[in-house]
């Protein structure tokens, strides 16, 4: 088994995968290309600079006087 | 790893409070960066922030849903919750351990020696009862005559908030202090509250009100980064939950909604090998300190 040493640790990579477990592992990468969808449409539909707007400005809701 | 992680803490509380001219300012920074939201729980009108919130931005987009809808911009926080969500889908809560600057101040201060105490298990659903109202719900329900709802969570709750902005505006433009009313004394009567709380208690905000850990911890079980238990090498010894930042159970099972993947289990606390993470289906185990067997130490 090869190793890794990383941040002055080592590892032991096993490389180990069950069928069960990989097929189920396809979900994260469902969710990462549909929150990737997500975001393009945001910035498409312009709310960069929607959040941008909002970001600086003072916030009297944050200070807590507004 | 533990000093490594400290390490990235401080430097991303410092990336995400890089504004260093406000003292001259007397402003905050409002260049082009704040178009982005920070990954951690850092409050924009903060004089030195440099990113925005999320949280403050997912709620200040949807209390304005019904004039933007009315004037044909169809603003409804996608490319925010498209940002936590690409992040949660990647790493689940890890940023709560890694990059959040309040998460940060909560470890520091619950370092003052004193006697620790657990917070009831079913205060740990209370975040997702205040993510889905004063995040979601309350911002685009509650409405003025002109359809402009409020920022409830940061009105009414965010510590931080009155920590890293309210405190501080309120020396560097004076003027405001005017405007001080119950609404700040009430921010400031929970800052003070949790602020006891993190000397007794094990990160008590992200565990009990945080909505930003609440919207990652629902991808911890399904992130391509995620950790393993391995209940045949556990033996139940529970030193990964005497060290554990946020008291998760971790030999109760893996990816639990308050584990944080700070790796302290992981890389410290278990001798046992019992608990590996994952990458992208590939599974990395430590190598085993203390032994492998469960007879080798008592229940």
């Amino acid at each position: 088994m090869p190793s890794l040493t990383k941040v002055g640790c080592s590892f032991i990579l096993t490389g180990k995968t069950d069928m069960k477990n990989t097929k189920s592992r396809k979900t994260p990468f469902l969710l990462l290309l549909l929150f990737l969808v997500l975001l393009l449409v945001g910035i498409n539909v312009g709310e960069v600079s929607a959040v941008w707007e909002k970001a600086v400005r003072i916030c009297f809701s944050c200070i807590g006087i507004g | 790893m533990w000093n490594l992680r400290r390490w990235v803490q401080g430097v991303a509380t410092l990336v995400s409070n890089a504004y260093l001219l406000f003292p001259f300012t007397r402003n905050i920074y409002q260049g082009r960066l704040k178009s982005m939201c920070v990954p951690g729980l850092n409050c924009y009108s903060c004089p030195a922030a440099t990113g925005a919130c999320p949280l403050g931005s997912i709620q200040s987009i949807l209390s304005t849903v019904r004039p933007s809808f009315s004037s044909g911009r169809y603003h409804i926080s996608l490319y925010v919750l498209g940002m936590l969500g690409l992040v949660g889908s990647l790493v689940g809560r890890m940023p709560c351990a890694w990059v959040c600057p309040f998460g940060l101040m909560q470890e520091l201060i619950h370092k003052i020696p004193s006697r620790k105490f657990e917070i009831p298990q079913a205060l740990i659903y209370v975040k997702y009862l205040i993510l889905a109202l004063f995040i979601f719900l309350l911002p685009v329900l509650v409405v003025d005559q002109f359809g402009y709802g409020m920022t409830w969570f940061c009105k009414y709750i965010c510590p931080a908030g009155t920590l890293e902005a309210g405190i501080p505006m309120m020396f560097l433009q004076p003027s405001l202090r005017e405007l001080i009313g119950i609404l700040y004394y009430n921010k400031l009567i929970i800052l003070v509250v949790f602020l006891i709380l993190m000397v007794f208690i094990r990160r008590p905000f992200c565990r009990s009100a945080c909505p930003l850990g609440a919207i990652y911890s629902l991808f911890n079980k399904v992130s391509i980064f995620r950790m393993v238990h391995d209940p045949d090498a556990c033996v139940l010894c529970k030193q990964c939950y005497r060290d554990c930042p946020m008291g998760v159970r971790f030999y109760e099972g893996a990816n639990q909604v308050d584990c944080i993947r700070c790796l302290k289990c992981y890389q410290e606390s278990c001798q046992y090998g019992a608990i590996s993470i994952e990458v992208a289906g590939i599974l990395v185990r430590p190598v085993p300190k203390g032994g492998e067997k469960k007879e080798e130490i008592p229940a």
